[in-house]
């Protein structure tokens, strides 16, 4: 009456180890509603996530850069090309910025502040001119700078405009009260000519009167035409160069040819990569600067291989290496030679922050690093198969998510005042592009050079 | 073996699976589900959670398919990503390590040789049975019977102990043995 008895465990595997349960076609239509409902929306986060990532971040210095800069609110909104006007404090109000390259000859002279305003020309050199034309500007010399001279409210010898980090107000500076410094955003300001002294590390631009040539001099010993603190957007090129790093999982001895670690080597090899970026930077004082933008990738990868496979694996039912034919080394053996070639393409959200410092008025140099993560396309690439030491197809092997990370020095070049071309030399490197073993995984290592276009806004 | 995708037709029916195509999507899910559904019903404590983790599975399978490269048959593959999918779910639930930590480390839990009559119950009748044990008993038993893992793998796949691995698997098969007792299963 009974059956075979066998050890529990063996019974349940018997019985169950290729059971096979019932399915109709509502169960497929059970998965396709949530299929369905479920899917679209992982993709979608990813998307959504990056973006909101973006825009917060974008709109966050976007406020705090505006909410900083409120205090100067006329300056900021007069038109840049004002009526005539004979007083030189209200004249200085129209002044945007200093680290502009602007220059103002004589506030009388509408037509010359017009030609000035994006020329090369310096504050400086403006202030070395000679036309003495107006009393009204002329400011005091240093042996004679006295605050009993000076009105209390935009006094005819406030003739500079602080633009960078300077928070306190005409009066508390007049009133000779500790300067506050301001953490991010620059602003415009009258700063009296008595008080000048006090901001050597400030970036002042001179408002220079050509009337008056030994008072400049005294101003312009406080003029730093360092490039503007600030928001600015970069658009620019990456060409990039070197060799991917490859690393063998170690495999299932069943699953991979015992040959396969020689193949490793490979004959040569060549990778580039191709990118294109548009990055929005915010730059505070201390020279830190922090950065966010949309950076879109194409990685080639190739690699030679050429190698005598003189083990035939056997592989049996189950797909797995039962067994290896050898070939005697007296019988010849065509070398197996195949290029294996990925094309990755890939679109990610750069961070960066990194540190500047200007050398004179035209240059900066700086230092950074970077963080990236993003998706990955790839497209059409060969590999070698772990088992039968085989070129095969392995499209779709790629890792979707791309993360990177690197750094590296760059310099930039003010051609103008708000603009400005920069040169880098960074290193970057990626995670693994296979998503699993049992084949070679590629890292890449790039060093690359990269040109951007920067605007300061 | 009739009826079975060669491995190229296979790959194929991968591929296009992975691009979205739905038809093939069917045609996979209708020629793994009932392998995949089974492995499903082992890891499950009833039908409704199998199920789930069914369906669960399934959209991890076609978002996996691209990397899909036919070393192994498809199937194969396929299970392996099932049982991980069941146990991660299944640890999502925090049960097993609330039900695999309370026994003492110390003991000794040797390898208890219980016989059973083959055909006492049919594929399904076992399932049953299994769905009855707590969930860390049935884990474990399912990773060393059907996968054949070792204790030391049970214990780094699950985050317990091997003591505890051991432990949940003698305790297993002396439930299994008395469900399978008259009466036992109430």
């Amino acid at each position: 009456m009974a059956g075979t008895k066998r050890h529990i465990d063996q019974v349940l595997k018997n019985k169950l180890g290729n059971h096979q349960a019932s399915i109709t076609e509502a169960d497929w239509d059970a998965f396709d509603a949530f299929q369905q409902k479920k899917k679209p929306s992982r993709k979608g986060l990813f998307y959504l996530g990056a973006a909101a990532l973006f825009i917060a971040l974008l709109s966050t210095l976007l406020f705090l850069n505006r909410n900083t800069s409120v205090d100067s609110p006329k300056a900021a909104n007069q038109p840049r090309n004002p009526a005539p006007q004979t007083e030189q404090g209200n004249q200085l109000a129209t002044k945007p910025s200093l680290s502009e390259k602007e220059s103002v000859s004589n506030p009388t002279e509408e037509s010359e502040i017009n030609a000035n305003n994006n020329e090369e020309e310096t504050s400086a050199n403006t202030a070395q001119s000679t036309d003495h034309s107006s009393p009204g500007n002329t400011l005091p010399s240093a042996d004679n700078e006295t605050g009993a001279d000076i009105p209390s409210t935009t006094p005819p010898s406030t003739q500079v405009l602080g633009t960078q980090n300077i928070e306190s107000t005409p009066a508390a500076i007049e009133r000779n009260e500790e300067v506050k410094l301001s953490r991010i955003a620059p602003r415009v300001l009258r700063i009296p000519a008595s008080q000048l002294g006090r901001f050597e590390h400030a970036y002042i631009a001179a408002y220079a009167p050509k009337e008056d040539k030994d008072s400049n001099k005294n101003l312009l010993k406080f003029v730093k035409k360092l490039p503007p603190m600030g928001p600015c957007i970069a658009v620019g090129l990456v060409y990039g160069f070197g060799t991917p790093q490859l690393s063998l999982t170690p495999g299932d001895p069943e699953q991979e040819h015992k040959d396969y670690a020689a193949t490793e080597k490979g004959t040569s090899s060549r990778s580039n990569v191709f990118r294109f970026f548009g990055q929005y930077e915010y730059r505070i004082k201390a020279g830190l600067e922090f950065g966010a933008g949309l950076q879109f990738s194409s990685v080639t990868q190739v690699r030679k291989y050429s190698f005598e496979n003189r083990n035939i694996p056997f592989i049996g039912p189950d797909d797995k290496i039962l067994l290896y034919i050898r070939i005697p080394s007296n019988q010849s053996v065509d070398p197996t030679v195949f290029e294996s070639r990925q094309n990755i393409y890939s679109a990610t959200v750069p961070l960066t922050v990194g540190y500047a410092h200007a050398i004179g008025s035209k240059l900066r140099i700086g230092a950074r690093v970077q963080g990236n993560m993003g998706l990955n396309w790839s497209k059409a690439y060969t590999n070698l198969n772990p088992k039968s030491l085989a070129e095969t197809p392995s499209a779709g092997n790629s890792n979707p998510l791309n993360i990177g990370y690197g750094g590296g020095v760059y310099g930039e070049y003010f051609y103008l005042s708000k603009w400005s071309l920069r040169g880098s030399f960074d290193w970057t490197a990626q995670n693994k592009q296979y998503k699993s073993g049992n084949s070679y995984n590629l890292q890449n290592r790039f060093y690359e050079i990269r040109f951007s276009l920067v605007r300061y806004l | 073996m009739d009826g079975q995708p060669t491995h190229s037709e296979a790959l194929e029916l991968a591929r296009a699976c992975a691009r979205g195509d739905r038809s093939a999507q069917k045609q996979l899910f209708m020629q793994l589900a009932p392998r995949m559904k089974s492995v499903c019903l082992r890891y499950a404590h009833d039908a409704e959670q199998a199920q789930d983790y069914l369906q669960e599975g399934f959209i991890r399978l076609f978002d996996k398919l691209d990397s899909y490269r036919g070393d192994s048959a498809l199937e194969t593959w396929s299970t392996r990503l099932f049982i991980n999918n069941c146990l991660s779910l299944l640890k999502k639930d925090k049960k097993i390590r609330e039900q695999t930590t309370v026994l003492d480390e110390k003991a000794d839990y040797a390898d208890e040789f219980i016989e059973v009559d083959e055909d006492i119950l049919d594929a399904d009748q076992w399932l049953d049975i299994m769905q009855k044990l707590p969930v860390g008993y049935r884990t474990v038993l399912n990773l060393f019977v059907f996968e054949e893992k070792g204790h030391k793998e049970i214990a780094e796949i699950l985050g317990i102990s091997e003591n505890t691995s051991k432990s949940q698997l003698f305790k297993a098969r002396r439930m299994l043995k008395e469900l399978l007792t008259p009466n036992g299963g109430n």
